[in-house]
């Protein structure tokens, strides 16, 4: 049981990372306010499910479904925004989400949401090893629309914008609608990730979703390789087990992330398997001495 | 309004930034299918017009037309799909995308506008032929997989014209293509912008390197502090004393 709740958890940040890979690493716009979309996607599934008795299963793809609304409304913000002001704005929001659920009675204030109801098929309540399994459908669904997206003339689009927005423009591309559809997609990730989160806890609080939680997010996004959806499911997997696996360190986590964050930044900006880093560059270099010999004797070229 | 043998017509066009006149009246009219120059000593305001021509931000006043429609207002994205293609001073590739890639982004104008469409896959059989057959132009077809960000400045100035050749365009502009090039690389950039003109695109470039100005433009436009100052041949401007002035300084 506990190693289905770790898994769980790890699960539910990989969904997270996967997301703001698509608006940080693909789309170039930088969010240190993630977390709040993780927590509109938690509030609008717990509601759903407590208020208005909507069975889990409707209330993980609506969650997904708001949040990308409240998302793409918030990204339409960030068109107008470059660089560190977006950042600091995002931060902001954070802050603002977060106040509105604590302060607000009809989001059950300063207590949070109780008695979310764990789901169930048929009468049967999932036990936890069969929520994994849910996570875990939720994660692969979540690769594959990345994988095609990364494919895609709207995916090619994003990276455009990410990489160079000024000529991404000159080629054609209308930025602004391009950066708006990013928070959709990244946003919509967190509201499922929030959904699977609140029918899990079955108690939710705003303080779960706040600035720290955005940074342990864009941690795991950065320790990974910040544009590459192996360097999110990478990341978010050793920074997610690292504080169980050594247990010690639980109360430092924070620590030990921000320390990361540092380090890698300093040492290897691409992550620990992005594009560009030691370890994806060094892998590359092994594979083409491995291929070259057979590629010279087929006398290709 | 425009003269239908013109492709670009701009009419009184003014810039302010703040305090600064970065142009101020600038009249000018290219011919199609020319190549056509605009020099002119550091802060001329070149780049301003070319930022304005594309669509990167609006004149203070004046109309810029091409094709006899009006585009003064438009955005850049929007003056790209109506086949204006540029290049920059300095190199905006997609650094972390390949050779081939940077080519497709220019190749999904039509695209983009198209919800429908967006979800599909870009790397079709027919957009690489096309992006493939546009490097093999600039001479980059072997660099194709290659990350754009690795190659050498003057392979990415030619990826570059590659890539603005996939919009299809109309209108080509180069700002200062050969900056940073050795006299080989001048020499075959020279090459492919004569290339670019015989297949029917108009071509506007920026240039300080005079060499290239004589050999390769039909016509330049000389700016000064924002002011266009001479128009001609080349060898009508080389003689022009303004444009020494402008270049040297006025003789005690």
């Amino acid at each position: 049981m506990y190693y289905a709740t770790v898994a769980i958890t790890v699960g539910i940040f990989m969904m997270l990372t996967m997301g703001l890979n698509i608006i940080t690493g693909y789309t170039g716009q930088v969010s240190l306010g993630h977390a709040a979309f993780f927590g509109i996607g938690a509030y609008t599934s717990a509601l759903l499910s407590v208020k208005a008795g909507v069975p889990f299963w409707f209330a993980l793809p609506l969650a997904g479904l708001i949040t990308a609304a409240i998302g793409a409304i918030l990204g339409a913000i960030s068109t107008r925004l470059h660089d560190d002001s977006l950042a600091i704005t995002t931060i902001g929001i954070n802050f603002v989400v977060v106040s509105v659920f604590q302060y607000t009675q009809f989001f059950g204030g300063a207590l949070g949401i109780g008695g979310i109801r764990y789901p169930s098929v048929f009468g049967h309540t999932l036990t936890k090893p069969e929520y994994l399994l849910v996570v875990v459908l939720c994660i692969l669904l979540g690769i594959w629309f990345d994988r095609r997206l990364v494919r895609s003339w709207l995916g090619l689009a994003l990276r455009a914008v990410g990489q160079n927005e000024e000529a991404a423009q000159s080629l054609g591309v209308p930025s602004a609608r391009f950066k708006i559809a990013a928070f959709a997609i990244g946003t919509a990730y967190a509201g499922v990730a929030g959904s699977l989160y609140a029918h899990f806890m079955t108690f939710i609080n705003a303080r779960d979703f706040g600035f720290p939680t955005s940074i342990s997010i864009i941690s795991m996004a950065v320790f990974g390789g910040l544009g590459t959806l192996r360097g999110a499911i990478l990341g978010s997997l050793a920074l997610g087990l690292a504080p169980e696996v050594f247990r010690p360190l639980v109360n430092y986590r924070n620590l030990m992330y921000g320390a990361l964050l540092v380090l890698m930044m300093r040492f290897q900006p691409s992550g620990l398997i992005g594009d560009g880093s030691f370890i994806w560059e060094s892998r590359q270099r092994v594979t083409l001495r491995l291929y070259k010999p057979k590629a010279v004797s087929g006398g290709e070229k | 309004m425009a003269e239908t043998h013109d492709i670009l017509v701009i009419e009184h066009v003014s810039k302010q930034f703040y305090g600064v006149q970065a142009l101020r009246d600038v009249s000018l009219r290219v011919g199609r299918a020319m190549i056509f120059g605009i020099v002119g000593p550091n802060g001329a305001g070149k780049t301003t017009l070319f930022n304005i021509v594309s669509g990167a931000y609006p004149p203070t006043s004046g109309f810029v037309i091409f094709e006899g429609k009006d585009i003064t207002q438009l955005p850049a994205a929007e003056t790209a799909r109506l086949g204006i293609a540029r290049t920059f001073q300095i190199v905006h590739s997609f650094r972390n995308m390949t050779v081939l890639d940077n080519v497709i982004v220019g190749c999904g104008h039509r695209v983009y506008g198209k919800v429908s469409r967006l979800a599909s896959e870009y790397k079709t059989y027919e957009i690489r032929g096309k992006s493939m057959a546009l490097l093999q132009m600039v001479g980059l077809a072997e660099h194709a997989d290659t990350l754009a960000g690795k190659l050498p400045i003057a392979q990415q100035r030619r990826m570059e014209v590659a890539r603005a050749l996939a919009l299809d365009p109309k209108l080509l502009l180069l700002d200062e293509p050969c900056a940073g090039l050795t006299y080989g690389e001048t020499e075959s950039l020279m090459d492919l912008v004569y290339k670019v003109r015989e297949t029917g695109v108009t071509v506007v470039m920026v240039e300080h390197n005079m060499g290239v100005i004589m050999n390769l433009c039909d016509e330049v436009a000389v700016l000064d502090f924002g002011v266009k100052i001479a128009q001609g041949s080349p060898h009508e401007i080389a003689i022009d004393p303004r444009v020494i002035e402008a270049y040297l300084g006025k003789e005690a």
